[in-house]
């Protein structure tokens, strides 16, 4: 047996307060480390609630940065072979609408929002109505200005564009959101529009009825003394052929919910004039019916009305906005405290990742539709575009509008949601990052697949943002000025900055906590060594006078040390735990818990360390010169 | 006494001699005395500095509350009346509401049509982030005049910001001027234009809320929106009792009236990052004395085991006929004089590191240093114990 062995267990004494002495430095040391790993992960959860974002400027955002290089196509950030400094995550979300049986959509009404009937545009405001023409006034505009050719040379361009104003007397409503029910009864509705029959035909005829298929605006209020009071309440307008100023359909001119053409007569001349036709496969906005109009919806006539028109609007006045999302925080009003939670919760990072069919819905279209937390409702999607349109009632600002339900844009997707969340934020808001309260978000995951277009648009902001890392904000932006791109994002991150000093303290108070730990483990070490060696050196000595050769006595010698290395080791590994264990759980009984793989981590690498430097300082040791007399090794 | 000095002072000599010998322990122990009291001085430091930090986050850090409706509905069209904008702005302390004292920041948007500019709206705003439609990320820029600060929006100046491209007319001393009259009321009131903004909504005007349309009369108006930041961090709870005196806590269940609103404390973020950060402290707090006691430990048996060689020794000077008591201390006196310089050491380093030691720090590097002689005195102490009988029956 290993003689060095046996003289530790001989002197049971020195070796019980060695590996004690040894176990309380490594004890030292694996509180050290472990309350600094535990601070970063406590610093890590801090960082975790907060998240900082990018949101397009619209006025200073140009899609250059999300060209791939070389075609236009446009390419997400997070795709680009460039890399972006601080970039964590680019959120593309996307834009859906869905019928909501049994949960009528929001109109501006049903909240007292009389500032703008715009807000109503499809879904809300879709109506089908009987109404009596009551007169017909045809007018032409003329047009006149000069365009640029692409030779430079300038052409004067002038023609006269024609329309028409009819004004109606209400015979009955046959299908109406039932919040305009609380309105003043309507005696009148006016039709200005330029769309005429074939061979430019008004299709209107003063004495007729006829069935009326749009989007009949509530009637324009203004503030009196007494809050908002309508200036001619029983009058409407009804709305065919206004667009909205973004997007557009390249293809074919409408509005979503019809489509025209234009039909120009004289082209070239200076009688040249312009109207607009419904396309073949458009809706009809109008038909005339004689007699009941109950009696003419059993007509073939009146089949598209009573079998697509009537149920058209029904679908949509159960109709909501859908937002997919990837990271409710990204959105600039849940980020900025504008919108937040009332009641629930958000959604879960496992929620997000596996698609799970949950849903937030906003306060005032849960009590509308005696909605709760726990609650399900079934969503048939439809694909829908997202543009704005200017207020022309109230304040010159923009507004969202989206595409109606159309039957040919069903997705064909259609799944019951879990109501998790329901959040309050700004009902009926003007601006680019302002969505209304019939928004309904849920994880994107949940809808895509595949190549289905989730019309995600990044050059809308509230449908585009990016994550950045926190405390990243300056290097992003430093990095996109370097580019060319400085100036086109707006950047918010919940007051995280207000913590970075307080964040940094922790930081660096961990950084000095483990490296005590480590500098009282180092001091600790030498003087194990010092002392287990001078120990040993007697018996060392006898065995090289006995002839034992240096590399079998520095075998023995590490060997004799790595016993006490490890059983020091294992000591003060035990020891570290129960003491951080009884702190931690019985003294402070939070989440500042322990990890038993840290700690065993700390225990071994100790012991690997203190079994390296022994060895390392037995070499010498095990290599005396033997004739050196003892005086002059200063005993 | 000449005997007693020529004995002392050759015991001094003798311990020099002993520490110089022993020169090895001798700095080891040094570096261990100098690292506990560094320690302990570090450590008192980490956790003031920690402190200082959250106590810094907590004045810093802002906790917004929104007004809504009752049900928590409408928090930008609540049709609310300024008297509860003025509760929450210090301006009705004869009535007995000190609200403002539990708030800060307020921030509120009321809005009126005009007659004159035609198709105009007047926004009464405290501050620009009042009005979401001047914010930069709405694409909104706002360039005020020199001289001019968005605190005057706070005031009940009659100055006012205007779209860029709308008319305004030099008045009599020379700045710019827009008429306004309200539809509602009728009130006509010439307002100094102070700043322009570009990329906002075209037809509005924005003015101080307060902003005194008539003299001497106050205004009652309808508010929008309305939303402001605790007052104190440090005493959250106080003031949200204070806030719901006034307001109730938003629910969907709750019977809305036209006189009752919510507030919203969105306060989920600061308090949880608040308890993670005390937790911290407070395990900072609590390995304090766990690592003194290691610290101790480490002294001790560092003096124990170091002690335990010179059993022999003791035993000479026991039979030379030193007494226990004088042995004690001869032996003590080597570890206080190697922990003292380690404690010199240790400050010297806590000074250069942290720039300075505090009286805290200096109690902590006193009780480190006190923890250090205990455990070498007790190691000391039943070192010397030496029986030199028992020793020599050993030695035999």
């Amino acid at each position: 047996m290993n003689i060095l062995i046996k003289k530790l267990f001989r002197s049971k004494v020195f070796t019980s307060l060695t590996i004690l002495f040894m176990a309380a430095a490594v004890a030292l040391l694996s509180i050290g480390i472990c309350a600094w790993r535990e601070t970063y992960a406590q610093l890590e959860r801090v960082g975790a609630q907060y998240t900082t974002i990018a949101v397009p400027n619209p006025y200073t955002f140009t899609p250059a940065i999300l060209w791939r290089e070389g075609d236009k196509t446009w390419l997400p950030l997070t795709r680009q072979e460039r890399k972006y400094p601080g970039l964590l995550a680019e959120d593309l979300r996307g834009f859906l609408v869905a019928h909501v049986a049994g949960c009528g959509t929001l109109s501006c009404y049903d909240v007292g929002e009389y500032r703008s009937a715009d807000f109503d545009v499809y879904g809300a405001a879709m109506a089908v109505v009987a109404a009596k023409c009551t007169s017909v006034q045809n007018r032409s505009n003329l047009i006149e200005h000069t365009r640029t050719l692409e030779d430079g040379t300038t052409e004067d361009i002038k023609y006269r564009i024609d329309n028409y104003d009819t004004n109606f007397s209400m015979e009955e409503i046959v299908c109406r959101h039932p919040a305009y029910s609380e309105l003043p009864e309507l005696k009148t509705i006016n039709l200005s529009t330029n769309i005429y029959a074939a061979g430019k035909k008004i299709p209107f005829e003063v004495g007729k009825t006829y069935l009326l298929f749009g989007i009949l605006n509530g009637p324009m209020s203004h503030q009196g003394p007494n809050g908002y009071e309508f200036l001619f309440p029983d009058r409407a307008m009804l709305n065919v052929d206004q667009t909205p100023f973004s997007g557009g359909f390249a293809s074919r001119r409408g509005n979503g919910l019809f489509y025209w053409q234009m039909i120009t007569i004289n082209e070239g001349s200076e009688n040249e004039e312009r109207y607009y036709c419904l396309e073949d496969d458009s809706l009809p906005f109008y038909t005339e019916y004689t007699g009941s109009w109950r009696d003419f919806l059993c007509t073939e006539d009146g089949k598209i009305w009573e079998e697509t028109l009537i149920p058209l609007c029904e679908i949509n006045h159960e109709s909501a906005a859908i937002i997919l999302t990837d990271n409710i925080d990204s959105l600039y009003q849940f980020n900025t405290g504008a919108a937040s939670l009332l009641e629930g919760r958000r959604f879960t990072a496992e929620e997000y990742a596996n698609g799970d069919e949950v849903c937030l819905v906003s306060a005032a279209y849960a009590l509308k539709n005696g909605l709760d937390v726990g609650d399900a409702i079934n969503l048939d999607f439809y694909h829908s575009n997202l543009r704005y349109r200017t207020s022309i009632l109230g304040p010159s600002e923009d507004i969202l509008v989206h595409d109606p339900c159309m039957p040919e844009a069903r997705l064909g997707v259609q799944k019951d949601y879990e109501i998790i969340g329901i959040y309050t934020a700004p009902e009926f808001e003007f601006g680019h990052n302002s969505f209304q309260a019939d928004t309904i978000f849920i994880p994107k995951g949940s809808v895509a697949s595949g190549d289905m277009e989730l019309n995600e648009d990044p050059w809308s902001p509230l449908l585009y943002s990016l994550v950045l890392k926190n405390g990243k904000v300056e290097e992003f932006e430093e990095h996109l000025a370097a580019l060319g791109c400085g100036g086109m994002f707006e950047y918010f991150d919940q007051q995280y900055s207000a913590l970075e000093e307080t964040y940094a303290v922790l930081t660096a108070n961990a950084r000095r906590l483990a490296a005590l730990g480590a500098a009282a483990f180092a001091l600790a070490a030498a003087l194990f060594v010092f002392l287990s060696l001078r120990r040993m050196a007697p018996a060392v000595r006898g065995m090289r006078l006995m002839g034992v050769e240096p590399g079998r006595v520095w075998r023995e010698l590490t060997a004799a040390l790595a016993l006490l290395a490890a059983g020091s080791a294992a000591l003060g590994g035990l020891l570290g735990a129960a003491l951080y264990d009884f702190v931690t759980n019985r003294v402070l009984a939070s989440r500042v818990a322990l990890r038993p793989e840290v700690l065993a981590l700390c225990a071994a690498a100790a012991a690997a360390a203190l079994l390296a430097v022994s060895a390392l300082c037995a070499l010498p040791a095990s290599r005396r010169k033997l004739l050196q007399s003892p005086k002059k090794r200063g005993r | 006494m000449e005997q007693c000095k020529k004995t002392g002072g050759a015991l001094r000599r003798l311990t020099l001699a002993v520490l110089w010998r022993r020169r090895g322990a001798s700095l080891l122990l040094i570096a261990i005395a100098a690292l506990g009291v560094f320690a302990s001085t570090a450590l008192h430091s980490l956790s003031a500095r920690q402190e200082a930090a959250m106590a810094e986050l907590e004045r810093n850090a802002r906790i917004q509350c929104v007004v809504t409706t009752a049900q928590g509905k409408n928090s930008n069209n609540l049709k609310m009346i300024s008297v509860l904008v003025d509760m929450l702005l210090g301006a009705r302390h004869e009535r007995g509401c000190y609200l403002d004292e539990y708030v800060r920041d307020v921030r509120a948007l009321a809005s009126a049509p005009l007659d004159i500019p035609a198709e105009t709206e007047l926004r009464r705003i405290l501050s620009f982030d009042s009005d979401a439609s001047l914010s930069a990320v709405e694409g909104a820029s706002i360039r005020l005049a020199e001289g001019w600060e968005e605190s005057a929006f706070r005031t009940d100046q009659r100055v006012c910001l205007i779209p860029e491209g709308m008319e305004a007319q030099p008045g009599p001393d020379g700045a710019l001027y827009v008429s306004t009259r309200e539809k509602m009321t009728g009130v006509s009131v010439d307002l100094q234009v102070i700043g322009t903004v570009s990329g906002g909504p075209g037809n509005v005007i924005w003015c101080p809320f307060r902003v005194q349309r008539q003299e001497g009369v106050s205004e009652a108006f309808q508010v929008d929106s309305c939303s402001f930041d605790i007052g104190d961090n440090a005493r959250l709870e106080e003031c949200r009792a204070a806030i719901y005196e006034t307001f109730v806590e938003p629910k969907l269940s709750n019977v809305g009236d036209f006189m009752t609103y919510g507030v919203l404390v969105q306060d989920e973020t600061y308090l949880a990052t608040m308890e993670e950060f005390r937790s911290n402290l407070s395990l900072l707090r609590v390995l304090l004395p766990v690592l003194m006691a290691l610290c101790g430990g480490i002294s001790f048996f560092a003096a124990y085991l170091t002690t335990r060689g010179r059993v022999r020794e003791f035993a000479v000077m026991r039979s030379l006929g030193l007494k226990r008591g004088r042995m004690f201390l001869l032996v003590f006196e080597e570890y206080a004089l190697l922990t003292a310089a380690g404690a010199v050491l240790g400050g010297l380093a806590g000074v250069l590191l942290e720039g300075g030691l505090s009286g805290g720090a200096l109690i902590r590097a006193g009780a480190g240093l006190a923890v250090f002689w205990a455990g070498a005195a007790a190691a000391v102490g039943s070192m010397t114990q030496v029986n030199v009988m028992k020793l020599m029956r050993t030695e035999e």
